[in-house]
């Protein structure tokens, strides 16, 4: 048992990269090691920025001995007469490289059987080509080349370090040999080179020369200083520094007092994104300090580093105070002329006429919500005027928060100012009815339009977030249970679009597709089948969303109710039959006694909606009788006919509740 | 005593004449930067191996802050060092750099954080890195990939020094126009008493005062000659005009005369061009 090192050491690595790279190693290692039958007890694979190092801990010294069992051909065909193999039993051996065989009985069949063995072999001499496969099999995220034409890889492969133990195992690659001597650190500690003595000892030898090569050790110094001093902090920007860094170091900044006064979002995300700094967040509110996480920290030159940092910021809030100060110089309302000049998608026309198409869609969702019209259609309005503000374009990032903040500032009422903020939140907020109203127009004109477009997502092809546009309107509709259907929605859409009609069916359907999602997750039925029965029947797109959840959670608390189980059965029955029917269902050609066994049910037929399975039991009080004594296929082709087209009409109106075929799997399957 | 900027420029030139480069002087087109130097752009084509180091004066127009802003400026200065093949140990080479200006890798944090680098109108791009010194960008650091649409073989590396943001770094200036250019023979020359007036002239003239009209036409003027030249084999005047349309659109850019749309199809004109300069050039490369 032994660990074996393989360290990749290269110029530096993009930061977002590397969690992928060390995933895919580990699993690209496990996978070697169990095709070359090579027992280990764990792969761990850690690095930085500079070097990505595979440890295979408990790794044993062969790999194991393998035995197959090939049977050929049965006997008669493998052997002559006379015992000699014929051609097929001789190929069979070429085949699978074997001379040696046994007959084997397998039942009362006997059959050629040859047995191979593949030898146990030293770890060491097989080792350096299963590296050498899997570091090559790296799929890269980016590809360069650099000299004289070497690579690919992400950035240049400088050195290779290659341990069983204390054992050299060569590997090559991109023309690197391998060795024993890593680099340190790069500029701290007096030495520029270190040798691996042992496998087991790298992390410490690393660790001596300012080196931390364990992910897990550097976000812990990281995340203990941002939680001592209770900051709260963007988990994905402390991932991103834990890989910028090899010997982590957190120094304390401070914003000057004058930038104090920007907008907080504009301070936090210059502070974030430029700098990589962890602004100090505590209690959701911006303090004036900032954690700068440096790498080359010694006692002698943290001043100056912090000084460094302190101006560079500083240079920073100054171009954000700058913005600042021009975009107060402007007007709200010339920002918004100005969208007509930006194309909002090629086909579709301007940002302007996005926003025109959103203001009549704000308010009849204000109409629907109970929003002021007034704000939501003023809101909409102003909406996308801060694409054009300095701020937004310097700090796209800002779109919307910046938009609330100049709304207010320009003495918009604060529904307006808030519905702007929080226009790109990711869920949209049903406690502000304006900001609702606001965000469902914005949304469902996306999704209508890039449907007209010919934008629908395909697989993972989704650039302009129509799935996520989508998710969000159908859930708020849900939320907020609007009783609207999923048609008016999408025909809303499309009405101040103008083009693209024929897309409008698909768009339902993918819109269908969202409430089956949003009904399964947000509490309507945990299982799949009622929803299912809910969302497939025809009638869905004209059915409201409160009425399919309302339908659907009721059919799943009543999944285990025998009723449940005699009701589906017979509308199966009844919508089975009616599929063939063609005429129309005329009540006043059923014979008398027949037309009065049927009365309840075509009274049931005219009446209310259905709301509950309680509503089904007319028709389980009256069908099971009636298949039991009418041939529905008569002879007679008119009385036939208008009998499937009475189940049809009968299973027509059940569909209204729900598609009952969807419901007989959960109900251990119905009888025809 | 501080180093002045000539100073930090002279340092940087000795120290890459030290390590085999040519030294040259800068190129007398208006351009966005120094990669679009014909000592770049088209040197880095082809396999002639080419280490040169020069100065470049860079135009942004749409940068320009009337002087107003310590930090941006419409026309500021490049040290544009292009090794082709890219050195192993470019890296080191270029810590070596800091240190001849006294940027002492013991005292600082110098970290590479990932940027790689596009220029749609050139057809080029690269993978690479800003230098960062103690959090501040001082150094853009490219292996090209492409250029003028074409692969290259073998790789070219671009170090871009920014001068007056290394020089802030160096003088502990807060303020652009307050680096100390030379103490001179009759005292103190900044940045600001050289610079300071004709920024602030330029801003006018990139945002108010540029005629769009008569832009227009000297970028078609400019076009059609560069189209012309390249039928006759001219690489280099040729190429001149190619940056002319450049720097032309970025005034139209500058004086928001340009649509979304027009953007793009002004960007593709612009890259046909230098896409033909380069083709060109690689029909008959200078050899050394």
């Amino acid at each position: 048992m032994t660990i074996y090192l393989l360290e990749l050491g290269f110029e530096e690595i993009p930061a977002r990269f590397i969690p992928g790279l060390i995933a895919e190693l580990r699993s690209r290692w496990m996978d070697a090691l169990n095709t070359a039958h090579i027992e280990y007890q764990d792969v761990e694979v850690v690095g930085t920025y500079r070097r990505i190092a595979t440890l295979i801990h408990g790794m044993a010294d062969e790999s194991a001995q393998i035995s197959h069992r090939i049977r050929g051909p049965i006997r008669s065909v493998a052997f002559t007469e006379a015992n000699e193999l014929t051609p097929a039993g001789a190929g069979f051996l070429r085949k699978n490289n074997v001379t040696d065989f046994v007959v084997e009985a397998e039942g009362d069949k006997h059959y050629i059987v040859s047995y191979t063995t593949i030898p146990s072999r030293p770890t060491v001499d097989i080792l350096g080509s299963i590296a050498t496969s899997v570091v090559s099999g790296i799929s890269l995220p980016i590809a360069m080349k650099w000299g004289d034409g070497y690579g690919p890889f992400i950035r240049p492969v400088h050195w290779i370090v290659s341990l069983l133990g204390d054992r050299h195992v060569p590997v090559e690659f991109l023309g690197i040999r391998s060795g024993a001597m890593t680099r340190t650190h790069r500029f701290l500690g007096s030495y520029r080179e270190a040798t691996i003595t042992s496998a087991s000892d790298y992390v410490t030898i690393l660790n001596d020369h300012y080196v931390n090569v364990l992910p897990a050790g550097r976000r812990d110094i990281i995340r203990n200083e941002l939680d001592l001093n209770r900051i709260h902090y963007d988990v994905t920007l402390l991932e991103e520094v834990v890989f910028l860094t090899e010997w982590p170091v957190p120094i304390w900044g401070a914003i000057d007092s004058d930038h104090m006064t920007l907008p907080a979002p504009a301070v936090v995300e210059c502070i974030q994104k430029n700098q990589k700094y962890f602004p100090a967040i505590i209690d959701g509110k911006l303090t004036d300090r900032y954690l700068i996480i440096a790498d080359s920290v010694t006692p002698a030159n943290e001043a100056i580093i912090k000084r460094g940092n302190h101006s560079v910021l500083r240079a920073r809030l100054e171009d954000v105070k700058f913005f600042w100060n021009e975009d107060r110089n402007n007007s709200y309302d010339n920002w918004v002329k100005k969208l007509d000049a930006i194309v909002y998608q090629k086909g579709l026309g301007s940002v302007g006429d996005k926003v025109r198409r959103m203001m009549p869609l704000a308010d009849r969702f204000a109409q629907w919500i109970g929003a002021d019209r007034v704000d939501s259609v003023r809101a909409a309005q102003l909406s996308k005027g801060d694409l054009v503000s300095q701020m937004v374009q310097e700090l796209p990032k800002l779109q919307g928060v910046m938009g609330g903040i100049y709304a207010q500032l320009s003495g918009e009422s604060s529904a307006v100012s808030s519905a702007i903020t929080h226009l790109y939140d990711s869920d949209i907020r049903i406690d502000q009815p304006v900001c609702a109203a606001l965000a469902l127009a914005d949304r469902l004109d996306t999704v209508v339009s890039c449907f007209a477009n010919g934008l629908i997502p395909t697989g993972s092809q989704d650039p302009w977030g129509v799935r996520r546009a989508a998710l969000a309107v159908v859930r708020a509709l849900h939320r907020l249970h609007i009783p609207m259907t999923l048609t008016d929605l999408v025909s809303m859409g499309f009405d101040g679009l103008g083009t693209g009609r024929d897309k409008q069916d698909l768009c339902i359907s993918f819109m269908m597709d969202r409430a089956r999602y949003i009904f399964e997750t947000d509490g309507v039925g945990s299982d799949m089948i009622p929803v299912s029965a809910v969302v497939d029947s025809v009638i869905s797109p004209h059915r409201s969303l409160v009425q399919m959840a309302h339908s659907a959670s009721h059919l799943q608390s009543r999944i285990s109710d025998p009723r449940l189980k005699l009701i589906t059965e017979t509308v199966i029955r009844v919508s089975r039959l009616g599929r063939s029917a063609s005429g129309r269902f005329d009540p006043s050609r059923l014979d008398t006694n027949e037309r009065a066994g049927l009365d309840p049910v075509i009274q049931w037929m005219a009446g209310t909606d259905i709301h509950t399975l309680d509503d089904f039991h007319v028709l389980t009080d009256v069908m099971p009788a009636y298949f039991e004594s009418t041939l529905i296929m008569d002879p007679d082709l008119d009385i036939r006919s208008n009998r499937l087209s009475f189940l049809r009409d009968v299973s027509t109106k059940c569909e209204l509740f729900a598609d009952f075929e969807k419901l007989s799997p959960a109900l251990g399957g119905a009888q025809n | 005593m501080t180093r002045s900027f000539q100073d930090i420029i002279l340092t940087l030139q000795t120290y890459w004449s030290d390590r085999g480069c040519v030294v040259l002087q800068p190129y007398d087109t208006e351009k966005g930067a120094g990669t679009m130097s014909p000592h770049t752009f088209l040197r880095v084509l082809g396999t002639t191996p080419w280490n040169v180091a020069y100065v470049e004066p860079s135009r942004r127009p749409t940068d320009g802050r009337y002087a107003d802003n310590p930090n941006r400026l419409q026309h500021y200065f490049q040290f544009q060092v292009v090794l082709k093949p890219s050195p192993f140990d470019i890296q080191d080479l270029y810590i070596g750099s800091l240190e001849s200006l006294g940027i002492s890798r013991q005292d600082h944090d110098i970290r590479f954080v990932e940027d790689n680098w596009e220029s749609p109108t050139l057809g080029a791009w690269g993978v690479g890195w800003e230098v960062w010194l103690d959090g501040m960008e001082v150094t853009q650091f490219t292996y090209f990939q492409q250029c003028g649409g074409l692969d290259l073989n073998p790789i070219s590396v671009e170090v871009t020094y920014g001068l007056e943001r290394l020089a802030m770094f160096i003088q502990n200036k807060t303020s652009v126009y307050d680096i100390i250019w030379k103490e001179s023979r009759n005292g103190l020359v900044t940045y600001g008493d050289i610079y300071r007036p004709s920024e602030i002239d330029y801003c006018h003239y990139n945002f108010t005062h540029a005629s769009v009209d008569r832009l227009v036409t000297q970028f078609e003027l400019a076009e059609a000659e560069c189209n012309e030249l390249i039928a006759h084999k001219l690489v280099s005047p040729a190429y001149d005009f190619c940056l002319k349309c450049s720097h032309t659109f970025n005034l139209l850019d500058a004086r928001g005369a340009i649509s979304v749309t027009e953007r793009m199809a002004y960007i593709l004109r612009i890259r046909k061009l230098a896409k033909k300069c380069a083709e060109a050039y690689l029909a008959h490369p200078v050899e050394i």
